[in-house]
């Protein structure tokens, strides 16, 4: 879509990120939310390889469209800076959603969390920053109107956070998403959370990236809460925006002639831990509403569509490719040892230190998501420590995965492997993946157990360590009813016993 | 195990025993944990901080050999 165009999208307001858990801040805070962005991969359980078919949650699609509200999609599994270009699978789900929800336009990463190697590729777990050169910023265009063509509405890609330090051949943070857009000729999401992000871990700052962005190809803005961790500012999505990023918004948004939404992004599990009300959050977004009420009131005339400013920087030249840097950062970010002077090099920079924290962080709280009984028993027996070096090894021998349904699997095999004298073990994991299994499959799944499994489920599911158990074969059916929604019925058959001890 | 149902041996003298659930698992805190998993299988969200669930410690190492080294605490969130 061209800039002219881009002009013609409807102004949509101010509004608030959709994933699973946000629902009663939505339906509290509804006076000041004009539109919803769906990140739609956040209630995928998964994608067959083999086809398209995602497995999105009905029961939140249901409430998604009795919103009646305007809605946008988010990606966050397909990311646009990959040098292995955009992955079919998720694209074709991707349009499944589009083709359910009608946004008038989407938006996605300019990231990779897929690496080329010689074997297969693998994924990072977590999005990771482009090296900014040429070469990298044309086949990041060439990401964006593929998968434009294939969806079939605009695509706007997201400007990212970066906790590592410029390298030599980089050019500036905004003139890279600058020579993106303008080969891409498509349209901007400006996270300023991301970019303040970035300036406090020593990157450029927001009003220099601002001020080198064609500000009429910003169609949208993101803002959020983050949080300090050793040091580190980290885009949390844990609150509110803070004070200093709350004036820079405004600043910055009266500048903007074409403006279509700005969205407010905050994770459900901070609105608790924080314990964030929601006169809170609903002020916060009446604020949100009032800086949109002001975009474009300070742009001067002259400026609008006129012709984009020469780049105040031109690319270096670089011996190093996108797939060079992308196989460096995703392999030490992913636990690997360093092996070559590029890796080296990079190890030791701090930011990625804070990479690949994050990425266990993401996988070891994704396993108690999934496992939760199985980790209970892990930590029960092992001791906490015990447990995350456990979670801490796995992440190194295993690869990341795109969902955390297919880590539950590979860490289950993990801790076969590992043949641990923890009795029963292995039968809870199992029960935990039926679990998983069967929501998105019509059959009924067994899972043998060799003692009682009621007691044993209801210890760990309590959080206390079971007794010793006698031993005996038992087998549990599990089915998911459907007629009643997601909820579950788990029918024990008990084998192996006799008249006498029943 | 106590039942509810008939019991038939048959000739193998393995019984199979079939319960009405209600009656067999206190089940409520487990579905309710196990429904819990259904609401989180999907991709993570689009947010760089760490998981609430699991915050590692505030050390970070690189050894000799550059080998990034994390130590983690943890951070109980309730099932």
């Amino acid at each position: 879509m061209g800039r002219i165009a881009q002009t013609r999208l409807p102004e949509l307001g101010s509004g608030m990120i959709f994933i699973p858990g946000l629902e009663p801040v939505i339906e509290a805070c509804n006076e000041w939310i004009d539109v919803i962005e769906i990140e739609p991969q956040t209630f995928w359980s998964g994608l067959s390889v083999q086809s398209a078919q995602q497995r999105a949650n009905p029961e939140i699609r249901h409430w998604i469209r009795q919103l009646s509200k305007p809605l946008l999609l988010h990606g966050v599994g397909n990311p646009l800076a990959c040098s292995l270009s955009i992955h079919d699978v998720q694209t074709a789900a991707f349009r499944e959603a589009v083709a359910e929800f009608n946004p008038p336009w989407v938006s996605e990463h300019l990231s990779f969390n897929r690496v080329a190697t010689d074997q297969e590729p693998f994924w990072t777990g977590f999005f990771l920053p482009p090296l900014q050169t040429s070469p990298v910023a044309a086949y990041c265009a060439k990401n964006v109107k593929q998968f434009q063509n294939e969806v079939g509405v605009p695509v706007l890609f997201e400007t990212g956070v970066n906790y590592l330090q410029r390298q030599d051949e980089e050019i500036s943070d905004g003139n890279f998403v600058r020579a993106v857009a303008e080969r891409a000729d498509c349209g901007i999401l400006m996270d300023l959370h991301n970019m303040w992000t970035n300036e406090r871990c020593g990157r450029d700052a927001v009003l220099d990236v601002v001020s080198e962005i064609p500000a009429d190809r910003v169609l949208e803005i993101h803002l959020a809460g983050g949080e300090q961790v050793n040091g580190w500012w980290l885009d949390a999505h844990s609150g509110l925006v803070p004070e200093p990023l709350q004036k820079i918004t405004e600043q910055v948004v009266a500048r903007l002639p074409n403006l279509k939404a700005i969205i407010f992004e905050i994770m459900p599990q901070h609105i608790r831990a924080n314990k964030l009300d929601m006169r809170k959050i609903a002020d916060h977004l009446q604020w949100i509403h009032e800086v949109w009420r002001t975009r474009g009131s300070r742009v001067k005339a002259t400026s609008n569509l006129g012709s984009p400013k020469s780049f105040t920087q031109s690319f270096k030249e670089s011996s190093l490719s996108g797939s060079d840097w992308e196989n460096a950062l995703g392999r030490l970010a992913i636990g690997r040892i360093a092996t070559s002077a590029l890796e080296r090099k990079l190890a030791l920079d701090q930011g990625v230190r804070v990479f690949a924290d994050l990425i266990i962080s993401i996988r070891g709280g994704g396993l108690q998501d999934t496992l939760p009984l199985t980790c209970v028993y892990l930590k029960l027996s092992l001791g906490e420590a015990q447990f995350r070096k456990l979670v801490a090894e796995f992440c190194r021998r295993y690869p990341p995965t795109v969902f955390p349904s297919e880590d539950a699997k590979h860490f289950t095999e993990y801790l076969h492997h590992e043949k641990m004298a923890i009795p029963h073990l292995l039968q809870v994991a199992h029960f935990e993946l039926a679990v998983i299994e069967i929501q998105s499959s019509d059959l009924s799944v067994s899972v043998q157990f060799t003692c009682d499994p009621e007691p044993l489920l209801a210890c760990l599911a309590a959080g206390d360590l079971p007794n010793p158990m006698v031993l005996e074969d038992h087998e549990i059916t599990i089915i998911h009813d459907r007629e009643a929604g997601t909820s579950l019925h788990v029918r024990s058959v008990t084998k192996g016993c006799s008249t006498e001890s029943c | 195990m106590a039942s509810q149902s008939q019991l038939r041996v048959p000739s193998g003298g393995i019984v199979r025993v079939s319960v009405p659930v209600e009656t067999y698992f206190n089940l409520e805190k487990i579905q309710q944990i196990q429904k819990t998993i259904l609401g989180r299988l999907g991709c993570q969200a689009c947010c760089s901080g760490f998981r609430i669930n699991f915050v590692p410690e505030l050390d970070f190492a690189v050894d000799e050999k550059l080998n990034i080294r994390t130590v983690t605490g943890l951070r109980d969130e309730e099932i």
